[in-house]
């Protein structure tokens, strides 16, 4: 009897988890496995698919622009620290209860508002040799550090990183670690207050260890969010350039297939980022598993 | 209660019925008045977004097609530029769209030859209009055998416009244009030294006044030969010239007379409209569409404006030699469409005769309709630079890839941000060629 109202519940539970499971096929595991079995293929996108095997594997690696690409991708996930760093300090300060805080916290979250679209677009704009931020340096006196961002490779891709990968997730970030801080039990900090512990020490010792979780979760997104979401961003700021300056692993996937329109070639680069995205979500998936178990 | 609900059900039944005895008298009519079949004919484009400028001049075609030919209805369907191949793509993989498509001449082209219709029978009558030379490019993957699908609307082309008024102020004689590669860049250093931008540029986003000057050079370095850069008989790596024409256009970065703030400006359309409003001497322009003779001539006055087709080299054989692609853009009819004779009335208006007139006229883009009066349009300019033969752009044989994306990749790496050498950058446009050979 037990049994088979043990049975009736898997069924339910089952039953239940469907939907989800149809949609997960549909939308996330067939794209990817049919994204493996075309990169076996050369495919325009039209005509019919020829098999051709290892093919755009064996071209891709003696391809000195995927080269680069993973290059510049590894130097943009060097800013991940920094981006995770930022909005942890800045969280820590604004829980303190600084003065109109409500309105910085606005400020700060301001440009989540906009789509990376139009913030690559504006960026463009104000990075410009001519341009406004060049046009501010000079007239407080830092005329020297108007450079010509956009235009020299490293600093193209350095300010690539900074904007994308600290300046832009800095609102997001505030909010987010802010509410991992409210959810700190306030006696720690009265009792680090008694021992005469510094802002410092409460920072080090105390908000730190107690928002490690979340420090782990962010970590994690970030490298998603370089590795796999930037596209629309470098697009409209850069281009990829000047050159193959900003041309991310990304970049190369929509080059390769929406430029060239060498379909199963952009699916090899895209397994590639796949497997990318995939070690990670297998670390997530062990920190995550590491903090649950305590 | 009962009554009412009697009094509701006739009504509806009223309701249903009388639509449909309206609508048998209706047909009963359209038996004895026979109204013309009107055709709509969709046409798919990447220009016809562009509102200010070209969207007016292409309704008025529409309008005089659809006067022209009552029974033919026109839906114009501009689309965006920078995805335009991909909606093609899937209009392809969906095996439905519009039936009119607009493509750009060459690879572009030839990489829907499958689903696009073979025209030879829709031109014959009219094919001696239009150059043998452009009909070929216009051919099954470019094959003069092969049969013809696109209709050619422009030519394209690239040269250097100079502003006469800031010439004269310089102290140059505006009448003569710089003959050489020493008179070119004596006038530079001139410009220069009388605080006038010599070259106006455009870098930003992909720097296209290297690019185009670069098919200038190489239209003087190989002359008709160019084609086979196409074929492997010709390369880039170990000519001479080509290397010479390099460490040119690295000079003219490094004495400045490239527009300093060509690396904020993007070429279309600020650079242009820099020129036009004579922020700098010289630039390097297109023929057709935009950034030509007739936006500057306009901008700067008929009298104002001076063109000369490259700039010679002692290395260089070919001597003021005009570089073109005889098909800039043009019109394919779709396998699917369900209406081609239509379809092709329409192409033919805009290609020849009153719609091509119009199209040439109001956009400045150049035809390659033999019967156009050029005179008539009233630019002298124009008529200067159809004087010359054209040699194909280079860029036209090339892949798509390299042609849309690599070449301009390598451009900014040697020249703009000076990242690579010069070495380096014939090597890398040496591989173009080398890619093209392996497609084959």
């Amino acid at each position: 009897m037990k049994l088979k109202r043990l049975k009736g519940e898997t069924i339910d539970a089952y039953v239940l988890i469907v939907p989800l499971l149809v949609l997960l096929a549909v939308f996330i595991l067939y794209p990817v496995l049919a994204n493996i079995y075309v990169s076996f293929f050369k495919w325009k996108g039209i005509d019919k698919p020829v098999f051709i095997g290892l093919q755009n594997y064996k071209t891709m690696i003696n391809d000195e622009t995927f080269w680069v690409s993973i290059k510049n991708t590894l130097v943009l996930l060097i800013y991940i620290p920094l981006g995770a760093l930022l909005p942890i300090l800045l969280s820590a300060i604004l829980r303190e209860g600084l003065k109109g805080w409500p309105f910085f916290r606005a400020v700060i979250y301001l440009p989540n508002i906009l789509g990376y679209v139009i913030l690559g677009m504006i960026f463009s704009i104000v990075l410009r040799k001519i341009g406004p931020l060049n046009s501010l340096l000079t007239i407080v006196g830092l005329g020297s550090l108007a450079l010509d961002w956009l235009s020299k490779p490293d600093l193209a891709l350095h300010a690539l990183g900074l904007i994308y990968g600290v300046w832009l997730r800095l609102g997001f970030g505030c909010i987010f670690f802010l509410a991992a801080m409210s959810s700190v039990d306030e006696s720690l900090y009265d009792a680090a207050k008694i021992d005469g512990a510094l802002w410092w020490r409460t920072f080090v010792s105390v908000t730190l260890p107690s928002i490690r979780f979340s420090i782990e979760f962010w970590i994690v997104l970030s490298f998603i969010e370089i590795l796999a979401r930037a596209f629309p961003f470098i697009y409209t700021f850069t281009r990829g350039g000047p050159g193959f300056a900003t041309f991310t692993l990304e970049y190369g996937i929509y080059n390769s297939g929406f430029v060239a329109f060498k379909l199963g070639y952009a699916s090899a680069w895209a397994t590639v980022l796949f497997v990318l995205c995939g070690i990670i979500a297998f670390f997530q998936v062990k920190l995550m598993r590491r903090n649950i178990n305590g | 209660m009962k009554n009412s609900g009697r009094l509701i059900l006739g009504f509806l039944l009223v309701c249903l019925v009388m639509p449909a005895w309206t609508g048998g008298n209706k047909d009963k009519s359209k038996e004895t008045v026979q109204e013309p079949k009107v055709t709509e004919i969709t046409i798919w484009d990447f220009k016809y977004g562009d509102a200010a400028g070209v969207q007016p001049v292409m309704k008025k075609i529409d309008d005089l097609i659809m006067k022209n030919n009552p029974n033919i209805k026109i839906n114009h369907v501009g689309q965006a530029n920078d995805n335009y191949y991909q909606l093609v793509t899937a209009a392809v993989q969906a095996g439905n769209g519009p039936d009119i498509v607009m493509f750009h001449g060459g690879v572009q082209a030839y990489e829907f030859d499958n689903y696009t219709l073979p025209l030879d029978s829709y031109i014959s009558s009219w094919r001696s209009e239009i150059s043998e030379f452009s009909w070929a490019y216009c051919s099954e993957n470019g094959d003069a055998s092969k049969p013809v699908h696109m209709v050619p609307l422009t030519t394209q082309g690239f040269g250097i416009y100079y502003n006469k008024a800031l010439f004269k102020q310089a102290g140059l004689d505006p009448e003569k244009a710089p003959s050489d590669i020493d008179s070119f860049m004596a006038a530079c250093e001139k410009l220069k030294s009388a605080g006038i931008v010599p070259i106006t540029a455009g870098f930003q986003g992909g720097p296209f006044t290297i690019d185009f000057l670069f098919r200038c050079f190489i239209a003087n370095i190989y002359g008709a030969d160019v084609k086979d850069l196409g074929t492997g008989k010709q390369n880039f790596a170990g000519n001479a010239a080509f290397k010479k024409a390099s460490e040119l256009v690295a000079e003219m970065f490094e004495k400045g007379y490239m527009d300093p703030a060509g690396t904020s400006t993007p070429y279309f359309m600020d650079a242009g409209n820099n020129f036009g409003a004579g922020k700098g001497a010289m630039f390097v322009g297109l023929l057709s569409d935009v950034n030509h003779w007739k936006s500057f001539n306009d901008a700067l006055g008929k009298d104002n404006v001076g063109y000369f087709p490259t700039i010679n080299f002692p290395e260089a054989k070919y001597k003021d030699q005009q570089v073109g692609q005889p098909a800039g853009i043009g019109y394919s009819i779709m396998k699917w469409s369900k209406n081609p004779d239509a379809a092709a009335k329409v192409i033919e208006a805009y290609s020849r005769g009153e719609g091509n007139a119009i199209w040439m006229g109001m956009t400045g883009a150049l035809s390659p309709n033999k019967n156009v009066d050029i005179k008539s349009l009233g630019y002298p300019l124009v008529a200067e630079i159809l004087k010359r033969p054209f040699v194909l752009d280079f860029n036209t044989l090339l892949l798509n890839e390299d042609a849309n994306s690599n070449f301009d990749r390598y451009c900014a790496q040697a020249f703009v941000s000076k990242e690579i050498s010069i070495d380096k950058f014939i090597e890398s446009c040496q591989s173009m060629l080398d890619r093209k050979q392996e497609s084959k």
